[in-house]
């Protein structure tokens, strides 16, 4: 059963028609997704619209069957899904144990650990961290919380090569161990290659592979 | 993480912001309160003025007119007339004291007694002449109440030590307290003085000490002009020395409540029996009233205007500075938003912030201001020319409330106006301008 499901998004901006050409498609728990396409192409306005940061021109986005239109938008954000920036969005003035706190009550320390921070890296300023280190935090946020999708806009694109593999790796392993679904805009082929469900999308257009 | 230690966080580890900020809130509060303190403080002086020096009225013997002299006699220097009109006595002076709206009565005579010091010492003038053999004369105000003598009233003079000579006293004096200090003098201390005029030595005991004659006779050539030197003796003893056996006053000084209703009340104080057909001539003043009142008014005005250009200064620092720094936080907004945080909780951590600072500088600002604010009314009292030369400046807990208050209210749409430039904006749009 799919928890993440949209039909005939249709999105414009700045003047930029059909950015979204009435796509459609949907998303299952314990799978990645990658969704790739050239630049432009409108992957993060996808993922910003699945994600309820914008809202589609028409067309709707359903989560376990409900309308997050209907639902709000906030609601959606709060609740259902969760984010992984290609520049980490981190707060700034927050430590990485206080970021992974503002999606979670759980305990931040294991699991910013199990992501390779060491206790006193997750106590110092988020922004003293490498860049590498701020993304597992981003994703350490990202996992801590209970959301069941986590949506991630180019995660490995400021990382070395080493750093990305490690951080695909986190990523699937969230989705086959923990059960979520994990949808990740990509321009890179080795991430969604280790993908389950390969979207493209170009020119408006989304068409779907499966991976083997 | 809720939305209040998310602010006590940024509060402390954006340390520049936050020192910045209250230095601003303490500043502008603090100039706010001593604004309306002063102002207060001006209100009250003027009120205080009114009750004391509303306005006065002069009852004096008519000694200008012939009618009221006898026949002449020839004597070595030529005629002389002796005056045969009424006097002020006693019984005058307890009818008008009941009139409604007086509020006190007084005699003066300045330098109406000149006394050689006996058993102490002058402040020696450049010059110094000894007429009487008991060494310089010096002038004394003969007054019936010095608490209502003009320089007492204005500031000029203040009551160190001691009380002051009121209506009932006989042989008491008061002295400067740089010629107490000189001659180890205190109050109940007897002072010996000689006049020329009555050729008889008195002693007068010291009733009270006061200050505020430092710095007034820097021109003064003999010891008669020096202002530490001169000082205050009753009325009663005046007359004794003069060895008149009932009280006949040639003017007094009748105080009044209100300078509007001066007019009334000298009507009504001709038509007491006990003055109605006497020969006395009357004449109100209110100059001493305007002449600290008016100072006064200004100041006040003064500080008014004061208040107004702080609170509009005040929020438009405060608007700027928010405005410049939530606008810095348009990630930080977006983040927030994309993990789910609403709208107003994003608001409420902005306005915590603030709250956060605006606390502590609400307590510096009345240290401050009770720092402050005395100094700032002596110095803008100094700037007026007056003979006003102090206030007593209290904080009311009205106009603490009144900064605190508007304060805050200012601080809240402050920051409801720089949230304004961040939460208009869609998550994605913050986070895609920021990317």
């Amino acid at each position: 059963m799919s928890i993440l499901e949209f039909s005939n998004l249709k999105y414009s901006y700045d003047g930029k028609q059909g950015v979204l050409k009435g796509i459609s498609g949907q998303m299952e728990l314990g799978k990645m997704y990658a969704i790739l396409g050239p630049s432009g192409c409108g992957k993060t306005t996808l993922l910003s619209l699945l994600g309820g940061l914008d809202s589609p021109e028409s067309g709707q986005i359903l989560f376990a069957g409900k309308d997050i239109a209907q639902t709000g938008l906030a609601d959606h954000r709060r609740n259902h899904v969760s984010f992984i920036f290609q520049s980490y969005n981190l707060i700034d003035y927050l430590t990485p144990v206080e970021n992974v706190a503002l999606t979670s009550k759980l305990p931040p320390l294991p699991i910013l650990e199990r992501l390779g921070l060491t206790k006193e890296e997750s106590k110092r300023n988020v922004m003293k961290l490498s860049g590498g280190q701020q993304q597992r935090v981003a994703i350490a946020r990202a996992l801590a919380s209970e959301a069941p999708v986590i949506l991630a806009d180019e995660p490995t694109g400021n990382l070395d090569e080493d750093t990305a593999q490690d951080i695909t790796g986190i990523l699937k392993e969230s989705a086959r161990q923990m059960g979520k679904c994990v949808v990740v805009v990509t321009h890179s082929n080795e991430l969604a290659k280790r993908a389950d469900v390969v979207f493209r999308l170009k020119k408006g257009e989304l068409s779907m592979e499966e991976s083997k | 993480m809720n939305f209040f230690r998310r602010a006590v966080r940024y509060c402390w580890r954006q340390k520049i912001r936050t020192i910045i900020l209250l230095l601003v809130f303490t500043l502008l509060a603090s100039a706010a309160l001593t604004a309306l303190s002063v102002g207060h403080a001006t209100a009250e002086g003027t009120t205080e003025v009114k009750k004391t020096v509303g306005a006065s009225i002069r009852v004096e013997i008519d000694s200008g007119n012939r009618n009221n002299y006898g026949p002449g006699t020839e004597n070595a220097n030529g005629m002389s007339y002796q005056y045969n009109g009424d006097y002020i006595t006693q019984d005058v002076i307890d009818a008008i004291a009941k009139v409604k709206g007086v509020v006190s009565y007084s005699a003066e005579s300045e330098g109406g007694y000149y006394g050689a010091a006996v058993n102490f010492d002058y402040f020696p003038g450049i010059f110094n002449v000894n007429v009487s053999g008991y060494g310089q004369l010096v002038p004394y105000t003969v007054t019936m109440n010095t608490g209502l003598n003009i320089k007492f009233l204005n500031g000029t003079y203040t009551l160190e030590e001691g009380r002051h000579i009121t209506p009932e006293d006989s042989f008491a004096a008061l002295i400067s307290k740089e010629l107490a200090e000189k001659n180890h003098l205190s109050v109940g201390d007897t002072i010996t003085l000689y006049s020329l005029d009555t050729q008889r030595e008195d002693n007068f005991e010291i009733v009270g000490i006061f200050s505020g004659t430092g710095g007034m006779s820097k021109d003064a050539m003999m010891a008669d002009g020096i202002a530490a030197n001169q000082g205050y003796i009753d009325m009663n003893s005046y007359q004794k020395m003069w060895n008149e056996t009932a009280l006949e006053l040639g003017s007094l000084d009748v105080y009044v409540d209100s300078a509007e209703n001066v007019q009334n009340i000298l009507e009504t104080i001709q038509n007491l029996p006990e003055i109605k057909d006497k020969t006395f001539t009357y004449s109100t003043d209110t100059e001493n009233f305007e002449l600290i009142s008016n100072p006064l008014s200004s100041i006040q005005a003064m500080m008014d205007t004061a208040v107004i250009v702080i609170a509009a200064t005040g929020a438009a620092i405060i608007v700027l500075l928010l405005v410049l720094w939530t606008r810095g936080r348009k990630k930080e907004a977006g983040i927030l938003m994309a993990v789910g945080r609403g709208k107003l909780e994003i608001v409420l951590q902005f306005l915590t912030e603030n709250i956060l600072i605006w606390i502590p500088a609400a307590a510096a600002s009345l240290g401050l201001t009770a720092l402050l604010a005395g100094k700032a009314s002596a110095y803008l009292v100094s700037q007026t020319a007056s003979d006003i030369t102090g206030l007593s400046v209290t904080i009311h807990s009205a106009d603490i409330a009144a900064v605190y208050g508007i304060g805050a209210l200012i601080l809240i749409l402050a920051v409801l106006a720089a949230s304004v430039t961040v939460i208009r904006l869609k998550p994605k749009a913050i986070l895609t301008q920021m990317d």
